[in-house]
């Protein structure tokens, strides 16, 4: 789920820049930005939301780290890397063990 | 008893930070739906949707923060090379016998009926909760 969502923030992100470098560019492409744009805030970014308090609960997780998976959904680049830590710590990825 | 605790749970040091976070969340929802209301009279169609989604957020945050609240507070399982409460039992303590009251459930109906509520509670299935 955070892939999803913190994919196509990168896709808009990439999409704004390309709005303020060459918006005759951007206007061609308006239409999947308005696709990818809703898909994000309508439809990703809530069941993401949900997603995150049920694994908070469920998982106890700290609350700093359910406010940095919610803002992952508005900050670039963030939900790829709360994924990892979450995941390392609460998941399917191994600890790492002092040698 | 219980009105104590009640008071400690809403503010203990997680449930402030939670009040804070809830406080920051709601404030947050409610500037981007502001925002998104002017954009929707401007005419903007997509604000319209965004506008409604906004406090759909807030009101997601109030439930959150309510869940959080009334959930016990983080306890994670002991990493490898971390001691555990477990292991800070001294052994003789586990080779001990087991203490046996003095009183028996014959003596005391109380007892009794305590002992067989937690029978009950035991056959009986968990109650669900959210997130659990």
């Amino acid at each position: 789920m955070s892939f999803a969502t913190g994919t196509t923030l990168l896709i808009l992100t990439g999409t704004l820049i390309l709005h303020t470098a060459d918006y005759h560019a951007w206007k061609s492409i308006s239409w999947f930005v308005e696709v990818v744009g809703v898909g994000h805030g309508v439809v990703l970014y809530p069941i993401y939301f949900v997603t995150c308090f049920l694994f908070t609960l469920k998982a106890r997780v700290p609350l700093l780290w359910l406010l940095l998976m919610v803002l992952s959904g508005f900050v670039p680049g963030l939900a790829f890397i709360m994924e990892h830590f979450v995941a390392r710590k609460y998941g399917y990825l191994p600890r790492r063990v002092a040698p | 008893m219980s009105e104590v605790s009640g008071r400690l749970r809403w503010l203990c040091a997680r449930s402030l930070r939670l009040h804070a976070a809830l406080l920051g969340w709601v404030a947050g929802c409610a500037a981007a739906a502001t925002w998104q209301v002017g954009r929707a009279l401007e005419g903007n169609a997509l604000s319209y949707l965004y506008s409604f989604e906004w406090p759909f957020f807030g009101v997601l945050g109030v439930v959150g923060w309510w869940m959080l609240l009334h959930s016990e507070p983080a306890a994670f399982p002991a990493a490898p090379g971390e001691s555990s409460v477990s292991e800070t039992v001294s052994p003789a303590a586990v080779l001990a016998p087991p203490v046996t009251s003095a009183v028996s459930e014959d003596d005391d109906p109380t007892l009794a009926a305590y002992n067989a509520h937690l029978a009950r509670l035991a056959v009986a299935p968990k109650k669900k909760l959210w997130g659990h």
